[in-house]
């Protein structure tokens, strides 16, 4: 089986080595991008299995990664998860609504985010 | 400074060479590398035995003319003209000397004093006499000829 | 990827993160802003806070919050920026950086202004009278424990009726039912599904009745968490009937969990953004990069310089090999290389700080921070810079009182400036206070038994006493400087990096604390020239122009004064090959290279020839050889031979008096 392919888009360097780390680890592949405008780029070079995204970052917000990736029919069914620090009911209607598929609260354990992400990619959970 | 050259039970190495036409040797442990002869960058202000700068892989060492340096007079320019890098108390030099011949192992007892050691102002250089092959080599204290050094660089 | 690799990224994003905040804040200072310079502040300290939490840094991720909330409030426009709120901000990224620092040592330390900021910050989040988040806003809310209680497992039966949208946020049924364990039995009635005609995308038709065994129904809840408002859950209670006999079955499989875990693919490093490298290695790169390009000059000498012609593939795999060394080359002086900013950017701090513990109001000027040193260096600068500024504040500026008693403005200044001074670097502390009192230095160093009493001592020998071992000018011990560290450990330390430190000052006016770092490693940009036979470089910091003059302006006053007619006004030539003892007769044609002094004089230096101009590593002359006049370093050319770096200011001084000055205004085009 090849291995599920995870966009992780974070402004945070750390983040981003903390979440390749962990999927990495998990058997996944990783690209990452630096800000939301690189996210959704990268995005549109090849096929994810699913992404991860930061809500607060320069260029372009989670928000908008999500509207930009839901906005294509054919992406329709990619699993978009929110990782972020803010957890408020607020924050997650509305990240609901734009259509991510789940959210994750930083700081996140590990085995936490293999999980979720196993689970959204229909991955078997160990 | 010198004892620890001239006085150990262990027979010492030394690398013999000759500078002015005369043979001197001075301790395996100091000489790093020999090379051939490269054209130098003159330093302003130096005094006559100070030939210049050359670039060893990097890093600018002072290259010295050993005949002049011990009061010999320059030495002439010839292709086969060596130099000695050396490394003292954590600085490098490069001696010019005319030929590097052998390795040589002396017991401690093979070193005798030298006749006319250090007077004030001459040559404290020399620490020792090798007697070998009926030529006696002249032991250089290196130490003091990078002390001397740095005296006229200062 | 081990934690202390994450940690050093953590800390390593952390200092640009904390000079992104110092930026915007300095443009709010400088009423230079917008709302993305806000919002930049905001996000830098949000991203602190994010990462922070990975590695339970608990003060500083209770901080950040405290800040971000109040940074949140000006970015919504629910609070202004006044000077209050700006000291406060101010402080705020203060005790931030602070903790950042602190954290690599001592996590739950915190800095003496903590709970004072903490304070102000709380002040401007209550007078919004808005509820204040919990702090375990933080707590992975997700993946949290699950509640211990009456939660007792039990089997668990549910309908579940997803709407569009839970496809449309890339949900998938089976997904969730899988994540709920083995032991789920699913059964979909499709009898809703409308024939093709009437099939509505937007809608979903699908109603799924699960029984879930040995599960707690918070379980079950969290397992469901996603689908929330995505859909209709219900729960069925153990007396509703189950699900019989629909009409259309579908059976779902719920695949068994796997025998064995997922296998964890080989392990790889993280791509990681920033690498902390041991200088060791670098030097060794940097060594061997020299031979590179010197490889590369022989190689091309030999193959072109017998003149005959070349193969133009070889020529152009030669020129492509000189590209690519010439770029190996670059990137690696870039490694080590970096500004002087952030380490400035901290010492603001500093005085900040000093100014608040004496109750001076202190502006702090820097200049320069663009000035690149080793990155070694910089570290190593911190200390001694702390400490000479700390004094500047404490010793140097004079009590508020005092400066109202003089026609000062009530603010002192302490002005932090770097610059390369010709293979050196430069770096400079002045305040303008009262200047060293030197009667009082010298009454407490015969008091100390540092001198005998009748000593005459010349103003600099006396202003030197301040780096005697032990010897401190306060009378009393100050809140700041009473720290048993005296300006000897400052010298001592940039002695210890190889710099040299000299004083200034001037009764009324000021003082000035001079670092004078010879650099082993450090990129100057400099003009090459030819000097007699020699090849030299002059730094090209202090050039003006340069000039092929004509004959005719080449006018002998004397015998050892010629000058350089330039646009009118007269420059003494200083020859630089007699002048460095390289030739006797004089060189009038030039060309010439016109530098100004430090003292604003300006000089025409002849030489032989001028080639170009490039970036250069300097050398270090001092390891292996001593100083020499007039020459400050060396570096090694492509060609692999040294070629010194001259001094102008040296060289000037070398040249002595007989030259008489004109300034660079008459010369100035």
């Amino acid at each position: 089986m090849t291995a599920l392919s995870v966009l992780a888009i974070d402004d945070s360097r750390t983040m981003r080595m903390m979440v390749t780390a962990a999927l990495e680890n998990a058997g996944f592949d990783v690209v990452t991008a630096d800000d939301g405008v690189q996210g959704v780029e990268a995005f549109g070079q090849r096929r994810f299995d699913a992404v991860i995204t930061d809500i607060n970052m320069p260029n372009l917000d989670g928000f908008g990664v999500i509207e930009a990736i839901r906005s294509a029919p054919k992406n329709r069914r990619v699993p978009v998860l929110v990782l972020t620090t803010e957890s408020s009911d607020e924050f997650r209607n509305r990240a609901r609504s734009l259509g991510a598929t789940g959210w994750l609260v930083k700081p996140f354990e590990e085995a936490g985010l293999v999980n979720t992400v196993r689970i959204v990619t229909g991955q078997d959970v160990a | 400074m010198t004892d620890s050259n001239v006085s150990a039970d262990q027979p010492s190495e030394f690398v013999s060479l000759t500078a002015g036409g005369q043979g001197f040797c001075v301790d395996i442990h100091a000489i790093r590398e020999i090379r051939s002869w490269t054209p130098v960058t003159t330093l302003p202000f130096a005094e006559p035995s100070v030939l210049g700068v050359m670039n060893l892989r990097g890093a600018v060492i002072p290259i010295i003319d050993l005949k002049d340096r011990l009061g010999l007079g320059a030495t002439s320019e010839d292709h086969r003209n060596v130099i000695v890098i050396v490394n003292l108390s954590g600085r490098t030099l490069g001696l010019l000397v005319e030929a590097v011949s052998e390795i040589i192992s002396v017991p401690a007892d093979g070193i005798l004093p030298n006749p006319t050691s250090a007077t004030e102002g001459n040559p404290a250089q020399i620490i020792g006499l090798i007697s070998r092959d009926n030529q006696m080599l002249r032991v250089l204290d290196l130490t003091g000829l990078a002390m001397a050094e740095t005296e006229d660089a200062a | 990827m081990s934690m202390d690799a994450l940690k050093a990224t953590f800390f390593a994003e952390c200092e640009e993160l904390v000079e992104a905040m110092t930026e915007g804040l300095q443009q709010i200072g400088d009423d230079d802003w917008g709302s993305e310079t806000v919002n930049a502040i905001f996000r830098a300290v949000h991203s602190i806070k994010g990462s922070a939490g990975a590695f339970g840094f608990e003060t500083l991720v209770a901080f950040a919050h405290r800040y971000e909330t109040v940074l949140d409030k000006i970015r919504s426009n629910t609070l202004g920026i006044d000077a209050d709120v700006l000291r406060v901000i101010t402080r705020a990224s203060d005790v931030l950086a602070e903790l950042v620092e602190l954290a690599q040592v001592e996590p739950d330390a915190k800095p003496a202004a903590y709970d004072p900021v903490m304070t102000d910050l709380n002040g401007y989040i209550e007078t919004a009278a808005e509820p204040e988040p919990e702090e375990d806003l933080f707590a992975p809310v997700a993946f949290a424990a699950l509640p211990l209680g009456l939660d007792e497992p039990e089997d668990v039966r549910i309908e579940f009726a997803p709407d569009a949208s839970f496809y449309r946020n890339g949900h998938e049924p089976e997904r969730i039912f899988t994540a709920l364990g083995p032991d789920v039995s699913a059964v979909c009635d499709a009898d809703t599904v409308p024939l093709l005609s009437d099939f509505n995308v937007d809608t979903g038709y699908l109603v799924w009745s699960l029984e879930i065994k040995g599960k707690t129904e918070s379980e079950v809840a969290e397992a469901f968490e996603y689908a929330k408002g995505l859909g209709r859950i219900d729960y069925l209670s153990d007396d509703a009937p189950a699900p019989v006999g629909p009409v259309s079955e579908i059976a779902v499989e719920v695949p068994a969990p796997p025998s064995t875990q997922a296998k964890p693919a080989k392990a790889r490093p993280a791509s990681a953004q920033t690498l902390r490298i041991d200088p060791e290695r670098v030097d060794r790169l940097i060594n061997t990069v020299g031979e590179l390009i010197i490889n590369q000059a022989v190689i091309a000498q030999k193959i072109e310089g017998d003149g005959t012609p070349v193969d133009p593939e070889v020529a152009s795999a030669l020129d492509d090999y000189r590209y690519l060394a010439r770029e190996i080359q670059e990137a690696v002086m870039s490694i080590r290389a970096q500004p002087v900013k952030s380490l400035f950017q901290r010492m603001a701090r500093v005085v900040r700080e000093a100014g608040e513990a004496t109750g001076k109001a202190v502006s702090f000027e820097t200049r320069g921070e663009a000035t690149e040193i080793d990155k070694t260096l910089i570290e190593r600068l911190a200390d001694p810079l702390t400490h000479m500024l700390r004094n500047a504040v404490d010793h140097g500026l004079e009590s508020p009182e005092d400066r109202a008693a003089t026609d000062k403005h009530a603010t002192g200044t302490v002005t932090l400036s770097a610059a390369h001074r010709s293979g050196h670097v430069m770096i400079e502390v002045s305040d303008d206070g009262a200047g060293l009192d030197r009667a009082r230095i010298l009454k407490k160093a015969i008091a100390n038994g540092l001198v005998a009493e009748d000593t005459n001592l010349s103003d600099t020998e006396i202003d030197n006493l301040l780096f005697a071992p032990g010897f401190s000018t306060a009378d009393q011990v100050t809140n700041l400087s009473g720290r048993g560290v005296g300006m000897d450990v400052v010298k001592t330390s940039i002695t210890s990096i190889g710099g040299r430190v000299t004083i200034t000052s001037e009764q009324g006016r000021g003082s000035t604390f001079t670092i004078l770092l010879p650099l082993t490693l450090a990129v100057l940009d400099g003009i090459v020239v030819s000097v007699a036979d020699e090849t030299m470089v002059v730094p090209i910091a202090t050039i003006i122009e340069t000039i092929r003059a004509s004959s005719d302006d080449v006018i002998e006053l004397s015998p050892d004064n010629w000058v350089l007619k330039v646009r009118g006004a007269y420059v003494p030539i200083i020859d630089l090959a007699p002048l460095l003892g390289f030739r006797t007769e004089r060189n009038a044609a030039g060309p010439f290279i016109l530098v100004e002094a430090e003292t604003g004089a300006v000089y025409a230096f002849a030489v032989d020839e001028i080639w170009d101009q490039r970036q250069i590593v300097i050398k270090s002359l001092e390891g292996n050889y001593g100083a020499i006049p007039g020459i400050s370093a060396a570096t090694i050319l492509g060609d692999g031979q040294i070629a010194l770096i001259v001094d102008p200011e040296a060289l000037i001084a070398l040249a002595g008096p007989t030259a008489m000055t004109s300034h660079k205004q008459k010369v100035g085009a």
